[in-house]
């Protein structure tokens, strides 16, 4: 389609403030984070968006969908800009980015049903800070939360650092409403449960915009207990000591709002100034106090029962500080892009997977032995490490980080140095039966594995594409692997 | 125009461990690496191509065939020719017969300029671009920061020269030989995904010193006047170190040092 055309249609469904066509903010809008260092530099091989639209209201929405649909016109559902995965990054000419800026409406607070309704469009950090004044939380706290928003949060089947205690997004979300190719428009209501047949807002939670667009969401609240806060830490010989600790809480049915074990050389950038060249075991027990107090307990009979792989405890008041200034600002966002303006370096990368709990150490050590045999960068390798921040009675969850000096061209950074290591823990994982996409999403850039992720399976995910959105107007390449795209990928 | 760059692979000495029984480097251990000022010669030269695609740059090492792989990855950069000059009568050549190799073959090649390092990372004696410079009969400049690239496309070098901490401005008309001091100002551009392995082979020669037809008493130990009589290594001094904790005041002490430091 003309782009005159296109933006001529635009028009006539919304206001010219909510049609941005400048030149910057389409370049910017063209790739998200997953390609953040290709960005700053000017180099990205992907094709800008026509116009990104900021409708406010669902009806709208509703419209510009229609329109999409009947004009074959590629749609990037965007709400905080936080995706890492390529989800957000664009792979047709013909494409708008739907952005829920003006979405952003806080809908009811219902303390006596302990649920929250927000729009797609707000931001997770100023509703989290809204409940803490009266005395509530989500329980939703990924790294992201100051500038993450609602509807990305729910596309991406996101999780946060309080998972264990709280679960991930899909454990909070009571229901929803979205917006279908063909313009309709469904409310799923909010109940504590119900049967009525399959639970259908799993079609919608972790769809990462390649079946809908969410509108408004409602999640579940929390008393929130800050004071009862309990941290406990210790450094442990090995992964295995820690994996086991972990396993230990988890299964004798403690539910400790933080549960991590990170990987020596993981440990070394986050903990550089107590660590001492050890493996690093953290939890943090929240709640009323006597359930903080049980949860603390149930932490040091873990610790008990595995004391001979322990060195040493953690002083607490070290991992509530490093607990307080976990999270990213938009600064922090801001200061990683200058960065990568002025050296060949960023901040890293990371590949997150999950398995049970014999799994996850075969992953780990599988992972980090081919890395260290097979990559042929492996000296320009500046991090390797890993670390389970996710736990569940089944199994947890592991956190794969990298960092490089980068030796290369910029446009050529992602297959020199993250692609490859991607790769073998993607095929590591999916080896042993685990799951290559722990809470980031597949994203564009995983999506070559998405088949053997699902394995048989596969066929109901396809349905759902085929069924929900037949011209392929939602998010093109995002789960789902498209010819047209590998170029981008390769 | 055309522009000859001279490079020289060195042992990573940075890497690299010292003998000091016997007072030599353990060359057997290291890696090689590209002389630094050598690359910011050939970085500058691939600037001026990149402006003037019709530039033609050539690149030429001497040494052991081991350097063949760094070699090759510089002609995967836009360099349009190289020659390595390998025999193993040039073994142990001391910076003159060095010279006088290098020289021997640049006479029968025209250029508008000759760029070089200053200094080697492993010799640092700065001799060779200077007595190159008087082989042929050229003019020289050493320690260059940068060059006029405009101006170079009017006919002439403007250079920017760093004397003991002053900068000077010199101009050189072509052609000359310019060495350069390892800079910030070029960057070498980095081979891309596509050309990692590509075949440079048509670009390369290999040259011996049947091609040259030096004496066998004016190369090698037998052509080289000077010799080491010792090596040592630099002593680095103690510096005094101040432990902080990680609370106010040491970061308040860290942020001062930085701000004293001009970092901050």
């Amino acid at each position: 389609m003309e782009t005159k055309d296109l933006l001529k249609g635009l028009e006539k469904m919304l206001t010219t403030e909510q049609i941005n066509t400048d030149e910057e903010d389409l370049y910017d809008a063209s790739a998200d984070r997953y390609k953040k260092y290709a960005k700053v530099r000017r180099v990205l091989d992907v094709p800008k968006p026509k116009a990104i639209v900021y409708p406010n209201s669902t009806e709208e929405v509703s419209k510009l969908l229609m329109f999409c649909n009947d004009n074959k016109i590629n749609v990037i559902p965007r709400s905080g800009k936080t995706a890492t995965e390529g989800g957000l990054e664009n792979w047709k000419e013909d494409t708008i980015v739907i952005d829920a800026k003006n979405m952003d409406q806080t809908v009811k607070i219902d303390e006596y049903n302990m649920q929250a309704t927000v729009q797609a469009g707000v931001v997770l950090g100023d509703l989290e800070e809204e409940l803490r004044k009266r005395g509530y939380t989500t329980g939703h706290s990924p790294q992201s939360k100051p500038v993450a928003k609602m509807g990305g949060l729910v596309a991406t089947r996101s999780i946060g650092q309080l998972s264990t205690l709280y679960g991930g997004i899909e454990d909070m979300v009571v229901g929803l409403e979205c917006v279908f190719p063909d313009g309709h428009i469904s409310r799923i209501k909010n109940v504590s449960r119900r049967a009525g047949g399959p639970d259908i807002r799993h079609i919608v939670i972790g769809n990462e915009g390649s079946l809908c667009y969410i509108t408004e969401v409602t999640v579940k609240l929390f008393k929130y207990f800050p004071e009862n806060n309990e941290f406990h830490g210790f450094l442990v010989k090995d992964m295995d000591t820690g994996i086991k600790i972990l396993r230990e809480v988890m299964v004798n049915g403690y539910r400790p709002s933080v549960a991590r074990c990170y990987s020596e050389e993981d440990a070394k950038q986050h903990f550089y100034h107590f660590y001492k060249d050890h493996s690093v075991v953290i939890f943090m027990a929240e709640g009323n106090k006597e359930i903080a107090e049980a949860t603390g307990k149930g932490i040091e009979m873990a610790a008990e029962k595995f004391k001979e792989g322990i060195v040493e405890k953690v002083d607490s008041q070290l991992l509530e500080e490093w607990f307080e200034n976990l999270n990213w600002s938009q600064q922090d966002i801001d200061d990683e892009y200058e960065g990568m303006l002025e050296n060949d370096s960023h901040t890293g990368f990371t590949t997150e997977v999950s398995g049970d709990w014999e799994t996850i150490i075969k992953i780990y050590h599988n992972v980090m032995k081919r890395i260290k045999e097979e990559y042929h960068r492996v000296e320009d390798l500046t991090l390797l490490g890993g670390h389970s921040s996710h736990s569940y009675i089944n199994g947890t969850n592991m956190y794969f980080v990298y960092n490089y000096e980068i030796h290369c061209a910029p446009e050529d950074e992602m297959r020199v140095y993250h692609h490859p290591l991607q790769r073998i823990i993607v095929e590591e994982t999916l080896k042993l039966g685990g799951s290559m996409c722990h809470h980031h999403g597949i994203g564009k850039f995983r999506n070559e594995w998405t088949e053997e992720e699902h394995g048989s399976a596969y066929y109901m995910l396809k349905k759902l594409k085929e069924s929900f959105d037949p011209n392929n107007i939602m998010n093109f390449g995002t789960i789902f692997p498209q010819e047209e795209g590998k170029k981008y990928q390769k | 125009m055309k522009i000859i760059c001279l490079v020289k692979f060195i042992p990573d000495v940075e890497n690299m461990q010292f003998d000091h029984k016997k007072n030599v480097l353990m060359r057997e251990q290291a890696k090689l690496t590209i002389n630094p000022d050598d690359e910011t010669a050939i970085a500058a030269a691939l600037k001026i191509k990149e402006r003037a695609p019709e530039t033609l740059v050539e690149i030429i090492t001497m040494g052991p065939k081991v350097v063949m792989r760094k070699f090759q990855d510089l002609l995967r950069r836009d360099v349009d020719k190289g020659i390595l000059i390998s025999d193993p009568l040039y073994v142990g050549s001391d910076t003159y017969a060095t010279s006088r190799i290098l020289g021997k073959y640049l006479k029968t090649r025209k250029a508008d300029y000759i760029f070089t390092g200053t200094h080697s990372l492993d010799g640092d004696t700065s001799h060779v671009p200077a007595q190159i410079a008087e082989i042929l009969g050229s003019c020289h400049m050493n320690n260059v920061i940068t060059l006029d690239i405009d101006q170079l496309f009017q006919g002439t070098a403007l250079l920017r020269v760093n004397n003991e901490g002053n900068t000077l401005q010199f101009q050189m008309n072509p052609p000359g030989i310019i060495s350069f001091e390892k800079s910030r100002e070029y960057k070498m551009p980095y081979i891309r995904y596509g050309d990692f392995q590509r075949d440079v082979s048509d670009k390369m020669e290999i040259l011996t010193n049947q091609d040259l037809g030096l004496k066998e008493e004016e190369v090698g130990l037998a052509g080289s006047l000077t010799e080491v009589s010792r090596t040592f290594m630099k002593e680095i001094a103690q510096k005094d170190s101040i432990t902080v904790k990680n609370d106010e005041e040491g970061i308040e002490a860290v942020y001062q040092f930085l701000k004293e430091k001009g970092y901050v």
